[in-house]
């Protein structure tokens, strides 16, 4: 994610830096929030913000470390929210209700390669169930043009025909080893309410 | 992809250019051929050219794009030397690992080749004729001219926007590719055909491969309905007529060269096929990839026909469109009975049975895909739907 959402981290790094204050929200560790139709508890302090069906949570900036949350996706939009199939455009990332998991994988990373990431991999795909929503978790590594290299965990859920996806990602030097397991015990606890 | 800091930093560099060079009486036609060793006067306009290339070549340099093995390296290089003869040590090449069909020359020595070229090239003589043509835009210093035109054009601002603004491809890859977006006239396209020609000639190449690949990729071309044209088109224009020319050009030759070398070329790149075909595939140009396969094959012995097979299924099942996934099934379902087939051809075959409701036949093609592949990293993906197929009534 480190570039699709350039021009809206742009905005919310300002929002960040200046302790949160112009539409952004502290998550406290060890609080459990509502986030879109779920509830998530974590054990760690954030920094989030929301621009419609899309979060981003960061705790010390967005090319640091960022959780990015995005909600309801509809069929036939991009996995990524933003723009939607047409005829003039039949073959991108877009979400079709019922594919099998390692395919709403494969879409997912396709995305992710079209956003000029390179040397996109993934590894452990497990099924996830939220909620009775039925998914996958897996895990990533990527390379950013400027040559750093992320790991992440990706969870995608598929409920009444809408993809939820939850995509962290953190440089591999220091900060994915700091936090994957507290990242994954959020994950774990993510539970639809609504 | 774009980078705030390098189009910040080509700006300033562009900028520098524009104020600061002495080439107010030069005209873009002012150029002649380059020679052999050759590095431009300082404070010319082309050593202010070479400049920001020397900085590209930088980024380039660190791209995370950048296929480091030595084996393929040394491979592409050999053939460049090959043919420029004592230019080469003038020449730098990189290649990137991008999945569309370009290659691309600087005017300071460095060329470019995208892996996607490397993929759909089926020979040596191939890969000769599209360094040749590279060579010739060198050669000729048609990126010079180009410079010069551009600065002297009232676009010349609509120029720094298309060079700063990048193609969304990455980085490095973007800064050449808009070098090569300010499109070449029409002569100098021909002109860097026929250094690239002559050079496939000289060295006893066969002279038809030209008109070949243009073949190949002007079936790609035609099976685009949507979107913007591929990246080869994109800079090169009049594809046809180029390929026409370069098949009288080869018809007119009275002793053709026989030369190919296509089990060499494939023995060096093989190494990266499947890489390469599972990069072609997540590009989501589905029916070029279609066409590029098909295109493809012939190319390899009978040894990689379950390879192509399954890469076939694999474009027709992400694909989805109507009757997309019983052609997959059906694909998968050949794949595994053929030579080359990769052991993820059995686990979509089991997957596609898994669909059908033939679970029997779906639990043995996924028990042979974990024993063919017994570290997969789907395990505890292949694992649930197993268990399903045994559980579920």
């Amino acid at each position: 994610m480190k570039n699709f959402l350039k021009l809206m981290l742009a905005a919310s790094l300002l929002s960040l830096l200046g302790c949160v204050s112009a539409g952004g929200t502290l998550v406290k560790a060890g609080s459990s929030i509502p986030v879109f139709d779920m509830q998530v508890t974590t054990s760690l302090d954030w920094a989030k913000q929301r621009w419609g069906r899309f979060e981003i949570w960061t705790i010390d900036g967005g090319l640091l470390n960022e959780l990015a949350i995005f909600s309801k996706v509809k069929p036939n939009e991009n996995v990524f929210l933003g723009r939607r199939e047409t005829k003039s455009r039949p073959d991108g990332v877009w979400y079709k209700p019922g594919l099998r998991q390692d395919e709403l994988r494969d879409l997912i990373l396709d995305g992710l390669r079209r956003q000029g990431l390179a040397n996109v991999e993934s590894s452990n795909l497990r099924p996830a169930s939220v909620s009775g929503a039925t998914g996958i978790r897996f895990d990533t590594k990527f390379t950013t043009a400027q040559g750093l290299n992320y790991g992440g965990t990706i969870m995608a859920l598929e409920r009444n025909e809408r993809l939820t996806i939850f995509m962290w990602d953190a440089p591999l030097e220091y900060y994915h080893g700091r936090d994957v397991a507290s990242v994954n015990k959020l994950l774990d606890s993510v539970k639809f309410v609504k | 992809m774009k980078s705030p800091f390098f189009n910040a930093t080509a700006l300033t560099l562009l900028s520098f250019v524009t104020c600061c060079v002495q080439a107010e009486n030069a005209k873009p036609g002012d150029v002649t051929p380059i020679a052999a060793g050759y590095r431009p006067t300082l404070k010319t306009d082309e050593s202010e050219l070479w400049y920001i290339y020397d900085k590209i070549e930088i980024n380039v340099k660190e791209s995370p794009r950048l296929i480091r093995d030595p084996a393929l390296n040394a491979y592409v290089r050999d053939v460049t030397c090959k043919i420029t003869g004592d230019y080469c040590k003038d020449l730098r090449i990189y290649i990137l690992d991008v999945p569309y069909f370009n290659a691309m020359m600087a005017p300071n020595g460095m060329m470019v080749v995208w892996s996607g070229a490397l993929l759909r090239m089926q020979n040596e003589a191939e890969l000769a004729l599209v360094l040749g043509h590279e060579f010739g835009h060198y050669k000729n210093r048609h990126q010079l001219s180009q410079w010069r035109k551009a600065k002297k054009d009232s676009a010349f601002l609509a120029t720094f926007g298309m060079i700063t603004a990048g193609t969304g491809i990455d980085m490095a890859a973007s800064l050449i590719g808009f070098a090569n977006m300010a499109k070449f006239s029409r002569d100098k396209e021909r002109e860097a055909d026929k250094v690239g020609f002559e050079m496939l000639s000289r060295n006893g190449y066969d002279p038809f491969v030209g008109a070949q690949l243009w073949d190949r990729m002007l079936r790609e071309e035609k099976v685009i309905t949507y979107g913007k044209p591929l990246p080869v088109f994109a800079s090169h224009p009049k594809a046809q007529e180029r390929r026409d020319d370069l098949m009288a050009a080869a018809q007119a030759l009275p002793n053709p060269g026989k030369k190919l070398d296509a089990e060499h070329y494939r023995s060096i790149t093989e190494t990266f096929l499947e890489k390469w075909l599972d990069d072609e595939i997540s590009r989501r140009l589905f029916s070029t990839s279609l066409q590029a396969l098909a295109d493809m094959e012939p190319g390899y012995p009978s040894s990689k026909k379950g390879l192509f097979t399954f890469y076939r299924a694999e474009v027709y099942r992400r694909r989805n469109h109507d009757g997309d996934r019983a052609m997959s099934a059906k694909l998968y379902r050949e794949a595994i009975g053929e030579e080359g087939a990769p052991a993820s051809a059995w686990r979509e075959h089991g997957l596609a049975l898994k669909s059908a409701n033939s679970r029997a036949e779906a639990i043995d093609a996924l028990e042979k895909y974990l024993s063919l592949a017994p570290h997969a990293d789907d395990m505890t993906f292949i694992d649930q739907n197993l268990k399903e197929l045994r559980t579920t009534p």
